[in-house]
């Protein structure tokens, strides 16, 4: 067995971009063209949907599209198995996938309802926000 | 702190500290010694926390001030432990 790797501590090369402040993250990515996404969350555990009126949203300058879980077609279904059950025989294995946004019903807090495009984070939370306030 | 209120002030980022030739000041040294720093997302801010601490030049800086220093830092990695012992430990090579 390697000493070099048990038994004591190992530095890390990642350290040195993080300590000298040149690390990259996600916040600091910046594409041409690049659009942002905000979701406008479910504020209770357990609710019938009625409506989720988008056209406000879409006149604000900047927003690009908004979408509720009737706009999806084809893409709304549930996502795919990430991890597989393991091979045993004989195994009882119910997937349960989310789904993108909740259609008819919220299940839990936080469940996506709709998504807001926008050419900046500002604009899109801006408006997903809005939206939270008058639903 | 709002950018208007350092109006007139100096400014150190963690982009200051390292020494010309890219070599560690003491804290940073100490913070990749200790392991106090996982995802290094709020590291930006972590050696400013300690500035007080380190500049004072406390003889012996308690740890229970370290880590009230750090409270205002959300850092899920290290649990602060390792921010703490590491900060301490710069403390005392500063001191020489």
């Amino acid at each position: 067995m390697s000493t070099r790797t048990f038994g004591k501590p190992i530095k890390r090369n990642e350290d040195r971009r993080l300590l000298t402040g040149q690390a990259l993250f996600i916040d600091d990515v910046e594409l041409p063209g690049m659009l942002h996404a905000a979701l406008l969350r479910s504020q209770v555990a357990h609710a019938k949907i009625r409506k989720i009126d988008v056209s406000k949203a879409l006149q604000r300058p900047g927003v690009v599209a908004a979408y509720v879980a009737g706009d999806l077609g084809d893409y709304w279904r549930p996502g795919p198995v990430l991890v597989p059950p393991p091979p045993i025989a004989g195994i009882v294995f119910n997937a349960r996938t989310q789904v993108p946004l909740a259609k008819d019903k919220v299940r839990h807090v936080g469940e996506p309802l709709a998504i807001v495009i926008a050419e900046s984070r500002y604009i899109a939370e801006g408006r997903a926000r809005r939206h939270r306030r008058r639903t | 702190m709002l950018a208007v209120q350092a109006k007139d002030r100096e400014i150190s980022t963690i982009e200051g500290l390292a020494g010309k030739n890219g070599e560690y000041d003491p804290l940073q040294q100490a913070m990749h010694d200790h392991h106090g720093l996982q995802c290094g997302y709020l590291h930006a801010r972590h050696p400013h926390d300690h500035d007080g601490i380190l500049e004072r030049k406390t003889p012996r800086p308690a740890k229970r001030r370290c880590a009230r220093r750090s409270s205002g830092n959300l850092c899920r990695c290290t649990g602060y432990q390792n921010i703490v012992d590491a900060v301490m430990s710069a403390a005392m090579q500063m001191r020489g």
